[in-house]
């Protein structure tokens, strides 16, 4: 099953989001990284999350036994959060052609947690390339912004 | 990798930055969320706030492997615990103290009885690392973000045991209320650095706290009032709990979006007004301690701070060791005298006049007093003053002089006058008098009640008085 992206999270995302990736292995240990880029495909069933690679092999051993992931994107100002479920249908490490969308998102990124007081001097120093670049085909949105609905699916109108 | 214990990791527990949780179904499908209060329970154990049954918690149920990721405020470098869930508390020391603090964001945002604590979900601690490559180097001689304390005292005069011993020391030496209240606070300003603080008081109905003394705000602390459950310091009084909190942003980001999405679901009226946040308007770090004996509520000591982490968890300890102290000394100085009055005042002298230099030469000013009946309270030149017992003790003490010219008053006369509504035991009479006098310096200092010994009190005024009578207020 493959689901679109709805267009409030469309915004939501483009807004200057923070990214996890949550994925588990076949024991079901889970395993979770602070993403450092995400990108939707033009139809918006596809997303690419970025993993600074240093942090990132487990998650990229977690998917050669299991590529079930989580995507959790969150706005730090207004803690406004959806979570994306999928399927990761490829894993490659970043090349020259991601560097400039990743420069763009990591500028929108230190921007929004400047934005809560997190100085921009800090969340500069978060490490982000190279990457491991993992494309995921979107099944289910759910609204994760604290509340009393949260939790319960989204769909694209 | 690095292997820290969860005791050096306190600063990650403020909640500064969210921390987030992944788990995991039986069918291997992962959930990550974020946590907004991760609480230390002990070296081997964490507690995390549940506000909302979730698909967190049917996950653990299902399967208890859980990674937590928390940041560290100040350097941003993040901790990775693996957990196992143990048990949901709904009740009992953990629980409380972990839902005091959501409803303190509850009450900030209007969402007291909507955003509560369902469950503290406590966890082992399997394993923490730190990723320190999550973070490249900073750049040679970047300035830090974070600004050491600054104290009154060098360092070797500041250790612990001989700040509690000065502070333990000028409590027990001090003559009176005022005396003790500059105490406590001057000293752990000095020692400590804690330049913001208030103490408060329980009024006569019991669900209000009202502001004795403070230290750092002007003239706008003294007879400032909070409910019970109102705000930080309404929720110590109400749960007896101390409570150290972080910067309340996150926190109330997190709040301010629960209440949109009930208010989006339709359900404004479970909702009620946001408060505003008392005292400075910058705060980064707060904490609040019960001042209790034998259980019972005598007033709650509170400390703000415009600097990130300026109360570490040690300071929570060491404030609770000194609060059982003062909370002890402060019940004995709001006692003093019950029952050991002199009998008869001394004659009045009777004259109203100018007593000083400076108003030989100024016209004498002039004041206009006006008890509110309904509202039960003192206002002066239209602008309120004092409120219950000290308004009625104000009331009572213009108007003998008014009619009699009396300066001269001891407290046992007004204990003895039931239409001040003094309890018959345990009055707090000299913390409602101090209170008067306090309120009385800032708003019409022409205007003493001025101790004369035990038990006795003199009115001196440099001023002219005119007392009205009315209603209400709203009128």
């Amino acid at each position: 099953m493959v689901a679109t992206l709805p267009e409030e999270v469309l915004e939501l995302i483009a807004s200057g989001v923070d990214v996890y990736v949550a994925t588990c292995d076949r024991e079901l240990e889970p395993e979770s990284v602070l993403a450092m880029g995400l990108r939707v495909s033009e139809d918006r069933t596809l997303l690419t999350v970025y993993l600074p690679q240093v942090l990132a092999e487990l998650t990229r051993r977690n998917l050669v036994e299991n590529p079930e992931m989580a995507i959790t994107v969150e706005h730090a100002s207004d803690s406004k959060a959806a979570q994306i479920k999928g399927c990761a249908i490829g894993v490659r490490i970043s090349t020259e052609a991601d560097r400039e969308f990743q420069t763009m998102f990591r500028a929108s990124f230190v921007e929004s947690f400047a934005l809560v007081g997190i100085p921009r001097s800090l969340t500069r120093r978060l490490v982000w390339w190279p990457s491991l670049v993992v494309d995921v085909r979107i099944r289910d949105i759910f609204v994760q912004t604290p509340g009393p609905n949260a939790g319960e699916p989204m769909r694209a109108v | 990798m690095e292997k820290p214990s969860l005791e050096s990791l306190w600063r990650c527990f403020d909640g500064i930055v969210p921390s987030t949780l992944a788990t995991c179904d039986l069918a291997g499908v992962p959930n990550v969320s974020w946590i907004s209060n991760v609480k230390y329970v002990d070296s081997r154990q964490v507690a995390l706030s549940r506000q909302f049954f979730n698909k967190t918690i049917r996950n653990l149920l299902q399967n208890p492997k859980a990674l937590l990721i928390v940041f560290d405020p100040v350097s941003f470098v993040q901790h990775r615990f693996r957990l196992r869930f143990v048990r949901s508390e709904t009740e009992g020391l953990l629980f409380e103290s972990m839902a005091a603090r959501i409803q303190v964001i509850a009450s900030h945002t209007g969402m007291r009885g909507v955003f509560r604590l369902l469950a503290a979900d406590v966890f082992e601690v399997l394993d923490v690392s730190t990723l320190h490559e999550s973070m490249v180097p900073a750049p040679a001689g970047q300035a830090q973000d974070l600004l050491p304390i600054q104290t009154a005292r060098p360092a070797e005069e500041r250790s612990e045991l001989w700040a509690l011993q000065r502070l333990i020391i000028r409590m027990k030496t001090a003559p009176d209320l005022a005396a003790l209240l500059r105490a406590v606070l001057e000293t752990l300003a000095e020692d400590l650095g804690f330049d913001h603080g208030l103490v408060l008081i329980p009024d006569e109905s019991g669900t209000r706290l009202v502001t004795l003394e403070s230290r750092g705000y002007g003239e706008s602390g003294v007879g400032a009032e909070v409910s019970f459950g109102d705000g930080l310091l309404g929720v110590v009084a109400e749960t007896k709990k101390p409570l150290r909190v972080g910067p309340l942003g996150s926190a109330l980001r997190y709040g301010r979006a629960a209440r949109d999405r009930v208010l989006a679901a339709g359900d404004a009226a479970v909702l009620s007004a946001e408060i505003p946040l008392p005292g400075l308007a910058n705060a980064q770090s707060q904490l609040a301690l019960p001042l209790l004996v034998a259980g019972e509520l005598v007033g709650v000591l509170a400390f703000e701070s415009e600097r990130q982490h300026a109360f570490e968890a040690w300071h929570e300890a060491f404030l609770s060791v000194m609060a059982d102290q003062f909370a002890q000394e402060l019940r004995a100085a709001m006692l003093r005298g019950e029952g050991d009055e002199e009998e008869e005042p001394r004659p009045s002298t009777n004259a109203v006049q100018v007593t000083n230099e400076c108003s030989r030469v100024a016209p004498p000013a002039s004041y206009a007093f006006c008890l509110y009946r309904n509202d039960d309270c003192v206002f002066v030149d239209g602008k309120y003053l004092i409120r219950g017992v000290p308004a009625r003790i104000l009331w009572r003490v213009l108007k003998e002089y008014e009619r009699e010219g009396r300066t001269e008053f001891t407290n046992r006369e007004l204990r003895l006058d039931p239409s001040l509504g003094l309890p018959p035991v345990r009055d707090n009479l000299e913390s409602r008098l101090f209170l008067l006098r306090r309120r009385l310096e800032l708003r019409c200092p022409e205007l003493r009640l001025v101790a004369r010994g035990r038990g006795q009190f003199g009115l001196e005024l440099d001023c002219r008085l005119t007392l009205n009578e009315r209603v209400s207020s709203a009128v």
